[in-house]
């Protein structure tokens, strides 16, 4: 049968379900972004999170700062496609300014020492994700547990589908991913269109 | 503030033709909310899948209460659009190109963020295999 024409199905795990900001930060606690907020500040606004590919950085980064309302914030978002600091985004900034760099490892290291030498030169906070330490206070780190994953994808999940589930060891596939939900999340994505698939 | 506000809308076909049209209607029983702010029609694709999602609005209507054109709105309110040649509606594995009528509603007082969403889907294609 010809996919053209086709009513589409939607998948659960298409980008618009599972991109940054989609499915909220899972805490261990139920205060996690408020206790985050109170850590930043006791290090004036200077602090990382760092945690693996696909784990869940940005997603906590678009949570955490519309919670930071005592900072007024430039948002920079780095990756491997936009590795370019755009030097503009510290002209201006100081006290009561946050600066918030997503992909903070993308940028070399004599541009890091600047930026944070700028952020403590002006009394400007400085949040950074990254991969590793870049020697800020760490305020959160990312990994993600099977449970947490495990979690996730049930909420994805409609009802009635579990199973897509079936076989499929969550454990494993973190493991295999190296930590990346993202990863894993897209692999339900093909195994969801393989399972859906009328030719299947 | 106001309940939910109840909306039906109907497509004549989910099963439509490049320039064609797209013909329905949609009412809101017992009138929308007194305090409503906008209603807005569309109607637009939109990629869904994997990658960066994509977005193409071909109708757009908007009815306002700051500039006096809700209480014109029909209700029930018939619209017929004339649809463009492409894209055509495809379930791919990789990429899925959605078309859908939507009506929007917002209510409450300024800067509420109540908002209701009705959404209709169906096939653009130069034959209809539903």
């Amino acid at each position: 049968m010809s996919r053209v024409g086709r009513l589409p199905r939607v998948n659960p795990f298409s980008t618009h379900f599972v991109q940054p900001g989609a499915i909220p930060y899972q805490f261990a606690t139920p205060d996690g972004l408020a206790a985050l907020a109170r850590r930043l500040e006791a290090t004036q606004g200077f602090g990382e999170i760092i945690g693996p590919h696909g784990s869940g950085k940005s997603t906590l980064l678009a949570s955490l700062l519309p919670a930071l309302r005592e900072w007024q914030i430039r948002h920079v978002r780095l990756n491997t496609t936009h590795r370019r600091f755009p030097n503009a985004a510290l002209r201006l900034l100081g006290s009561g300014w946050l600066l918030a760099i997503d992909g903070f490892e993308q940028i070399g290291p004599v541009q890091r020492w600047r930026v944070k030498r700028h952020c403590r030169r002006t009394g400007c906070g400085l949040l950074i994700t990254a991969h590793r330490s870049m020697g800020l206070p760490l305020l959160h780190d990312t990994r993600v547990t099977p449970a947490t994953a495990a979690n996730i994808i049930r909420e994805l999940l409609p009802a009635g589908s579990e199973q897509t589930l079936a076989g499929f060891d969550v454990s494993a596939r973190l493991r295999h991913h190296r930590g990346s939900l993202r990863d894993v999340l897209f692999e339900l994505y093909d195994r969801w269109e393989a399972c859906d698939s009328p030719a299947a | 503030m106001t309940d939910e506000p109840d909306v039906q809308l109907e497509l004549a076909t989910i099963a439509c033709v490049p320039q064609g049209e797209l013909a329905g209607v949609f009412v809101f029983p017992g009138g929308p909310p007194a305090d409503t702010r906008s209603i807005e029609f569309s109607v637009l694709w939109k990629t869904s899948g994997r990658g960066t999602e994509d977005l193409g609005v071909v109708h757009f209507q908007a009815w306002k209460a700051t500039d006096n054109t809700l209480d014109a709105m029909p209700n029930p309110h018939s619209f017929s659009i004339k649809l463009p040649p492409t894209p055509w509606s495809y379930d791919g594995e990789l990429i899925k190109i959605h078309w859908l009528a939507r009506i929007r509603i917002r209510w409450g007082e300024d800067g509420s963020k109540a908002e209701l969403v009705r959404d209709a889907e169906f096939t653009l294609a130069p034959v209809s295999r539903s």
